[in-house]
């Protein structure tokens, strides 16, 4: 009990849950495993129904995350380039910044106060709006094309099992 | 308009600066599966209507669980256990500085702080007034912290929240919704049992509706050859 009410209370635990990439990630990793295990335990459809939803839920998690792992990182890099398109910023020197080094240096010299948690804001809205894209734009065109290759070769699989 | 428009993107990006709980996050990534996941399953052409069917009928029923339950469920769960938590956190901290001789059990701190009250701190971190003598709870409670290096109770309350929302959001994402969608999918095919006995009709056209095992005599009872039948021949 105690080992939990430490974990659950410690400041790193609430530092890593407050970043949307991490919040994403580990939420996309369960669902990977909880979404297929209960669409195969659907027993109000049919096997070849639960089969391609389940398969198609597995590899689109799977899918996504990956896609998600490559792509949010370089969005991340570059995301301060988009503060210019927010009118609280258009005046202050933050919007300005060109490489990723000078805009850390500008951040970090900014006072506590409203800029400082307006940036941090702008960057997680950002952050969702790109993971909104990346999740339900990107990565289903990339499963479409992927999950019939392989759903035929599970089905052809299949149908030599029976032969023999 | 436009100034409308400004004052609501100010408040959010406030709100997202002061504190990003996971249920927002994952909340708003729900709001966009829900539209765009159907969409996208509709526009696959190389699968059949009735696995499409079942697929957009089951994300759409999933999305739909998961927002609601993101937002409702994780509120009122950290809304209640917050609180509690960060009480039992001091009479954790009290029994284990006891042990390091820290601190004495009969003492008068070791009872403050293993019977903190926790609606005050509640209404501390929620900047809710307090009465005088709240505030001379809150007071004791943030000496204390300090001299013995434990976490103020506004942060613990703040960093105890973060934590408890994402717990709920991932223990929802792997079973709690999906178990829901579940249960929804059985009481909508109990209710419209000739739509989902369509569905479950073999695709395959060898596949036959023999229920009954056929025996040779039958058989040769509803042959024909040449006007007579079978079995007589």
């Amino acid at each position: 009990m105690p080992l939990i009410i430490n974990a659950i209370t410690s400041p790193t635990a609430a530092n890593f849950v407050q970043n949307s990439t991490a919040q994403v990630l580990s939420e996309g990793c369960l669902k990977a495993i909880g979404r297929p295990t209960f669409t195969l335990m659907d027993r109000t459809a049919s096997k070849e129904e639960r089969k391609y939803s389940a398969t198609k839920e597995l590899l689109y998690q799977s899918l996504s995350m990956l896609s998600y792992f490559l792509l949010i990182f370089p969005f991340k890099n570059n995301d301060f380039k988009f503060l210019k398109f927010f009118d609280c910023f258009k005046n202050s020197d933050i919007s300005k910044a060109k490489t990723k080094a000078e805009f850390d240096e500008i951040f970090k010299k900014l006072p506590e106060g409203e800029l400082k948690t307006k940036v941090k804001g702008a960057k997680e809205l950002m952050t969702i709006l790109a993971s909104g894209i990346i999740l339900t734009i990107v990565a289903p065109q990339i499963v479409n094309k992927i999950i019939h290759p392989i759903m035929n070769k599970e089905k052809n699989k299949n149908s030599l099992d029976k032969n023999i | 308009m436009a100034k409308n428009f400004n004052n609501f993107t100010n408040r959010i990006l406030l709100r997202l600066g002061e504190s990003n709980d996971s249920e927002i996050v994952t909340a708003s990534l729900a709001a966009f599966k829900l539209i765009f996941i159907p969409i996208a399953t509709m526009s696959d052409k190389k699968t059949s209507k009735k696995q499409k069917q079942y697929a957009i009928k089951r994300d759409f029923i999933t999305e739909s669980v998961a927002l609601a339950g993101y937002i409702a469920i994780t509120g009122a769960i950290k809304n209640n256990l917050t609180a509690p938590i960060c009480s039992k956190y001091y009479k954790e901290k009290a029994k284990e500085l006891s042990k390091q001789n820290k601190l004495d059990i009969n003492s008068s701190d070791f009872n403050f702080l293993s019977n903190i009250n926790p609606k005050t701190i509640k209404k501390n971190t929620k900047n809710i007034p307090l009465s005088t003598d709240e505030k001379s709870h809150i007071n004791q409670l943030e000496n204390l912290a300090k001299k013995f290096s434990l976490q103020n109770p506004k942060n613990l309350y703040t960093n105890t929240k973060k934590t408890i929302s994402h717990i709920c959001v991932c223990a929802l994402a792997l079973t709690i919704i999906p178990l829901i969608t579940n249960k929804i999918l059985e009481i909508y095919s109990k209710n419209n049992p000739d739509k989902e006995n369509k569905q479950k009709t073999p695709e395959s056209p060898y596949k036959t509706d023999i229920k009954k095992p056929i025996s040779l005599t039958n058989f040769a009872q509803k042959v024909k050859i040449g006007g007579l039948n079978a079995i007589n021949y």
